[in-house]
């Protein structure tokens, strides 16, 4: 999702906007919903960035501690590779 | 020295019609007959020609911008996927194409688009034309779908009409359009009636 809408969506979860090539001063707020001013959008992008960056971390940390736990009940990398399709 | 023959009816030496006016109406020929048009020979249209079956215009416009909406109605989402065109007459055909790449970028969410005449939806009027469902559950997609519209309107108008691309997606989705600012297009042809 664009980083511009997410920022929108965290102050107004029901906000519905159209937003063109990511340029924050092109939205236009459909559907009735109250414009919000830009300066609290930007604002909010490095939380949404953050949040994302967190979260891709997060999955590789996953997918580490859970091939060490298969490796810990004596599976080999082959194994596990086969298991996880990596 | 200018003369003038004043006659409804011209025939052939067999009494088979060439010309005939009558009632503001001339008729050249007759059925069975072949009009044939010389070599080097051109006809000059600067009035209203039907029954020709042919096109009579074309307008294009096209959208290199990348356009992202959350919106669950149909909007244009600022696109410049329109065309203005004005009928010749209100037997006249429209046909319209759309040329774009897009995708739904939130799993689990469908991506709708449809071809607009003026205010009205030329597709089914819920779902438009396309409704693409992202069954993928990993998360954002980042695979531009080919996306292709048309239709052969009948608007019955000879006022100027404004044919534009509308999309929408499902609560919490987004759809994506326009992707990596390809050059995406709308060409509508007045075909005559």
């Amino acid at each position: 999702m664009s980083n511009i809408i997410k920022a929108v969506l965290k102050i107004n979860p029901n906000a519905e906007v159209s937003v063109s090539d990511n340029d924050i001063n092109t939205i236009t707020w459909e559907n009735g919903t109250t414009p919000i001013p830009v300066a609290d959008i930007q604002a909010q992008i490095p939380v949404v960035e953050q949040e994302e960056a967190d979260a891709k971390q997060a999955a590789i940390d996953k997918k580490a501690s859970g091939k060490q736990k298969l490796k810990d009940l004596g599976l080999d990398d082959a194994e596990i590779n086969a298991l996880i399709g990596a | 020295m200018t003369a003038i023959l004043k006659v409804d009816t011209i025939q052939d030496t067999s009494g088979n019609n060439i010309i005939n006016e009558s009632s503001d109406t001339i008729t050249i020929g007759a059925s069975g007959d072949t009009i044939s048009i010389p070599s080097g020979a051109t006809i000059a249209n600067s009035g209203t020609a039907t029954g020709f079956g042919k096109l009579l215009q074309v307008v294009t416009a096209t959208d290199s911008s990348a356009r992202f909406t959350n919106s669950t109605s149909f909007v244009t989402g600022s696109n410049t996927l329109a065309v203005n065109i004005t009928p010749s007459a209100t037997s006249s055909k429209v046909f319209v194409i759309v040329n774009t790449t897009a995708y739904n970028n939130v799993s689990g969410k469908s991506m709708y688009l449809s071809i607009y005449r003026d205010s009205s939806d030329l597709g089914n009027g819920s779902s438009g034309m396309i409704n693409s469902y992202d069954t993928d559950t990993s998360g954002q997609r980042t695979i531009g779908q080919p996306t292709s519209m048309s239709v052969l309107d009948s608007p019955s108008s000879t006022s100027q009409l404004t044919y534009q691309v509308y999309v929408k997606t499902d609560s919490g989705g987004e759809i994506y359009f326009n992707y990596a600012n390809i050059k995406a297009s709308i060409t509508a042809f007045e075909i005559a009636g």
